[in-house]
């Protein structure tokens, strides 16, 4: 709390203590660097009501001033046209309900771009609060020959105008000493002019008396460009950095991820250990702990990933692959930007719905979200491998390509495709287009500061973890539940294994299987894989280990495929894994929805049940149909 | 409105060029295309998109649906600004533009959209 001499001297708004400073600027201004340097890092991170726009906070204390920087989405305009830009001006006019407007506006200025961003200031300062203007990348504007005169800026803009070198911390005592007191800043006697043509000879005025030398080219960033935007060069150094993602997502971050799932099982088995054998320790050790370890064994995926995004975003590679593959994700009604968050849902669907936010139009936004799922993400690979490894002969076919190792290529690209089809109808029909038009800025090259990439990461995967990990938790329990009860005693005679088999059969996820056997019936399925859908409604993988307690497997691999195998119907005796069942079950992973994770992820960055509702449904018909289609053409042709 | 988008593509790949696509994109744009005609079009006169790689234009007027037009012109395409072809993309579009300091993508569909004046 700041003393209360400090208090009365300054004569702070009447309704808090705090001030309150809302920082705005065009994407790439140096924003939240900015925010970072005053607030160290300690941003709150929540969403504004109503909207699934990302709302940041942070404290700052200034001899003894309580602040708190409101950081603002990057916008181009206070006239909104996407939800991002709504927030931005809804925050600024105190249209939030339960948001207080600002004490004050920081308006960051990148130096190097002052001749396109001085239309934002010109809205910002037509607002009539207190504001500032903080002018970022002087450095990089003296570096290309630019010369700007803050002074007389000032005086032009009538508000006090800061240059500050971020990552270098150059002006920020200045800022400092600034920012605790927006009532006393200087405020232009008239207000910048909002009528456009108006507003251009502002504009045109300010630059006349402020901008002594527009800066030239960045030479470094024109050398990289020659390479990187190369139509040759660019498009082979774009699949070499596709190629890497690949290497990350399924090679690099094996080893952690089987690191967490050992420890999992350890803690597991110690928890049955500690507690007395019976109901508690099976709920503590497969509801809990194996729930909640369903969702962690995701983490090294997702911190590596967005360890790489974040980077190639800061660094301005994004925006350049975006350029490169525009035309391409063009055929099927995306942008560019879908490219990223689709590739990324090769790990995993939840990093790549939240990878979505970097793209403007909140048409496209939707439409990627809602076909990400269908991109073949890591968690089908168990499903694929034991099925795979079961039924596929291991036979080579063309030269060093075996039949197993096609059937999985074969599975991802029919993922793929169903994924652009899909974007390319829902894009046409069920999703209104909206008016963003299709910009991209491509940024100068600018080396990353390593906190705010650590940062951003920490903030995505704290984020995936407690809000995933909260729903993941409680749809764990609930199908641990609905295969643990009712208890029923198995019948003498039985080993362990078959009693616990006995137990799952005729629990109430037992009797749920047996009830879908009708629907499954055609697509080859038996009730024993009616539970294992049941449970992997929680995520896909969870079949393995569902199908593994059925079978009374004991834990490998091997001898649940073997079981798996050997399993014959017991009135006709005929095999229940047949060619044409084991495809419509292969097929079936690649279409349905069957991740709480994804379904929590998508109702949070929709803000609405609605859609998840929708990409849980037309996904869950579309798996059908193609699973029925997979059995008879199967069927037929192994007949 | 009334125009299909498809038809207005199938339309650019005419040999006929420059003046066809012109009446696709008025097509496209209905309310506005009133005042069009009434304008006497100087041969200097295109739009950003059929301005080629590596030379530069001054805009004239953005027209577009009035989101758009703010958009375009929120991105620094208002009249007056001097405009560089810089890059294109792989398959030729989109393509990179210079103008008031930065570098900005805009695909040939939305640069249509921006009128200039070459020389």
């Amino acid at each position: 709390m700041p003393s209360v001499d400090d208090v009365a001297a300054d004569a702070p708004p009447p309704a808090s203590r705090v001030v309150r400073l809302g920082l705005v600027g065009s994407p790439n201004s140096g924003k939240t660097t900015l925010f970072n340097a005053l607030t160290g890092l300690r941003a709150r991170v929540g969403n504004y009501p109503g909207v699934t726009v990302e709302r940041r906070e942070g404290d700052a204390r200034i001899d003894g001033h309580a602040l708190r920087i409101i950081d603002l989405p990057g916008t181009y305009s206070l006239s909104p046209l996407s939800p991002d830009e709504a927030v931005v001006a809804r925050v600024v006019h105190g249209e939030i309900p339960g948001v207080a407007p600002p004490d004050g506006l920081v308006i960051t200025l990148d130096a190097c771009t002052i001749e396109r961003s001085l239309a934002l200031v010109a809205q910002a300062l037509a607002l009539g609060r207190p504001a500032c203007v903080v002018v970022t990348m002087v450095d990089e504007l003296r570096a290309r020959g630019g010369e700007l005169n803050l002074a007389r800026l000032s005086s032009a803009l009538g508000v006090p105008v800061v240059g500050v070198v971020g990552h270098r911390g150059l002006g920020l005592g200045e800022l400092r000493r600034l920012l605790p007191h927006p009532e006393s800043w200087s405020r232009p006697p008239v207000p910048p002019p909002q009528a456009r043509d108006d507003r251009r000879a502002w504009v045109e005025s300010v630059l006349a008396t402020s901008l002594a030398k527009r800066p030239g080219r960045s030479a470094m960033t024109e050398a990289i460009d020659r390479i990187v935007l190369h139509p040759v060069l660019g498009t082979l150094l774009f699949a070499l950095v596709m190629v890497f993602f690949f290497q990350l997502i399924f090679a690099w971050a094996t080893p952690a991820m089987d690191g967490i799932d050992a420890g999992i099982a350890a803690l597991s088995n110690s928890a049955r250990a500690v507690l007395p054998a019976g109901v508690i320790a099976d709920f503590a050790a497969d509801g809990v702990i194996a729930g909640v370890g369903s969702v962690i064994v995701f983490l090294p995926q997702i911190l590596l990933l967005f360890t790489l995004l974040y980077l190639l975003e800061d660094v301005g590679y994004m925006a350049r692959a975006a350029f490169v593959v525009d035309r391409a994700m063009g055929r099927i009604g995306l942008e560019g930007r879908a490219f990223v968050a689709l590739l990324s849902s090769y790990a995993c669907a939840v990093p790549g719905i939240m990878a979505t936010r970097t793209i403007p139009s909140a048409t496209q936004r939707l439409v990627t979200m809602l076909v990400a799922p269908l991109m073949t993400c890591s968690a089908r690979l168990p499903v694929y491998a034991l099925l795979i490894g079961a039924f596929v002969p291991a036979r080579k076919v063309l030269g060093p390509l075996g039949l197993q190792g096609l059937t999985l290529l074969g599975l991802y690209g029919l993922g793929a495709l169903a994924a652009f089809a899909a974007a390319a109808i829902l894009g046409r029909t069920l999703v209104k287009a909206d008016a963003m038009p299709f910009y991209l800025e491509l940024p100068p090259y600018r080396r990353p500061p390593a906190k705010l990439v650590l940062s951003q990461v920490w903030g995505a995967a704290s984020r995936f973890l407690r809000r995933a990990g909260t729903i993941i938790l409680a749809v764990s329990i609930l199908l641990w539940g609905l295969l643990n009860f009712p208890r029923s005693d198995a019948p003498a005679g039985l080993d362990p294994a078959q009693a616990a088999a006995y137990r799952l059969e005729h629990s109430a996820g037992g009797r749920i299987g047996h009830a879908l056997e009708p629907v499954l019936e055609p697509l080859g399925f038996d009730w024993k894989i009616g539970i294992g859908l049941v449970a992997s409604l929680a995520a896909r993988e969870v079949i393995v280990a569902t199908l593994a307690q059925i079978y009374a497997a004991s834990g490998d691999d091997a001898s649940l495929r073997e079981a798996l195998a050997n399993d014959r119907d017991p009135e006709t005796g005929a095999k229940v894994y047949t060619p044409a069942s084991v495809a419509a079950l292969l097929v079936f992973f690649v279409f349905a929805l069957q991740c709480t994770s994804t379904i929590a992820t998508l109702a949070r960055e929709t803000n609405s049940w609605r859609w998840p509702a929708f990409a849980f449904l037309y996904l869950l018909l579309l798996a059908y149909g193609a699973s029925f289609a997979a059995h008879r053409i199967v069927g037929a042709l192994s007949a | 409105m009334g125009s299909d988008p498809k038809a207005c593509e199938a339309r650019v790949a005419d040999p006929s060029g420059l003046r066809e696509n012109e009446n696709c994109f008025q097509a496209a744009h209905a309310p506005l295309s009133k005042e069009w005609p009434a304008t006497v079009k100087t041969s200097s006169e295109t739009t950003l998109d059929q301005v080629p790689l590596g030379e530069s234009a001054a805009v004239t007027a953005v027209r577009a649906s009035p989101e758009m037009e703010q958009r375009l012109e929120d991105l620094g395409l208002v009249p007056g600004t001097r405009v560089t072809v810089r890059r294109r993309a792989p398959l030729g579009d989109p393509r990179v533009y210079e103008l008031r300091g930065s570098q900005l993508c805009l695909r040939d569909s939305e640069a249509r959209a921006v009128r200039v004046s070459r020389g």
